[in-house]
């Protein structure tokens, strides 16, 4: 009974991640805004052709959003396991990072540049470099499984030593 | 601050506390598992912050 406790306890607090890995690996960003154009079409230039080629055009920002999405999810995540029962070092130092990483994220909100498009751009061009087809039209997908692994960890810690 | 920087910042914000806290109770499976979130988080934090993206540049290959 204890080990279904403590399964339940890490994957409920690793729930936001793991929405955000499902929504990436379903391409939930560039399928809401395709619906977009398809709604309203005279809005989209050239649509017809793009609809045809699938409309690689928002492929690089829908990406963006989703490694931004994954990165709010593990903030979610990493603050339900500092206010859950755990131990006070953890929480301490998981509250100080919090700080950190919520900074960061509201610096990177007002000051997008386009950075983490070139990025994400970078890497699935690397990727195709390396015969890595799969990977390199899962790259949000590959971040958000790290940032999955390391919510898990942070997870089964706090329930470990509360 | 760049892409680099958020998801360094990401990964920082999982490998610290896991450090801290594995330290503290001498659990030495769980510092294997943390030091790799650390040093690449800290990694990508320092390289937006005060190497301008020299190494990311470097691996993927950016000139």
């Amino acid at each position: 009974m204890e080990e279904v406790e403590l399964i339940i306890n890490i994957f409920a607090k690793s729930f936001p991640v793991l929405v955000s890995l499902v929504l990436s690996f379903a391409g939930h960003t560039k399928s809401v805004i395709v619906d977009g154009f398809e709604a309203y079409p005279k809005r989209c230039p050239d649509f017809n052709k793009q609809k045809e080629i699938k409309f690689p055009c928002v492929d690089a920002g829908a990406g963006a959003h989703g490694v931004s999405h994954s990165v709010v999810t593990l903030a979610v995540s990493l603050t339900i396991a500092a206010l859950l029962p755990a131990n006070v070092t953890l929480r301490g130092s998981l509250l100080a990072m919090l700080v950190i990483l919520l900074l960061v994220l509201y610096v990177y909100s007002i000051s997008w540049k386009g950075e983490l498009i070139h990025l994400e751009e970078n890497l699935r061009e690397k990727l195709l470099a390396k015969k890595h087809e799969w990977w390199a039209r899962h790259v949000v997908f590959g971040i958000t499984l790290v940032l999955l692994l390391g919510s898990l960890l942070v997870s089964f810690a706090s329930t470990i030593y509360r | 601050m760049n892409g680099v920087g958020l998801i360094g910042a990401a990964l920082l914000s999982i490998g610290v506390p896991l450090l801290r806290l594995s330290v503290s109770k001498a659990d030495w499976l769980l510092t294997a598992a943390a030091l790799p979130f650390a040093i690449v988080g800290a990694l990508g934090l320092i390289d937006d912050l005060l190497l301008h993206e020299k190494i990311i540049k470097a691996i993927l290959g950016i000139k």
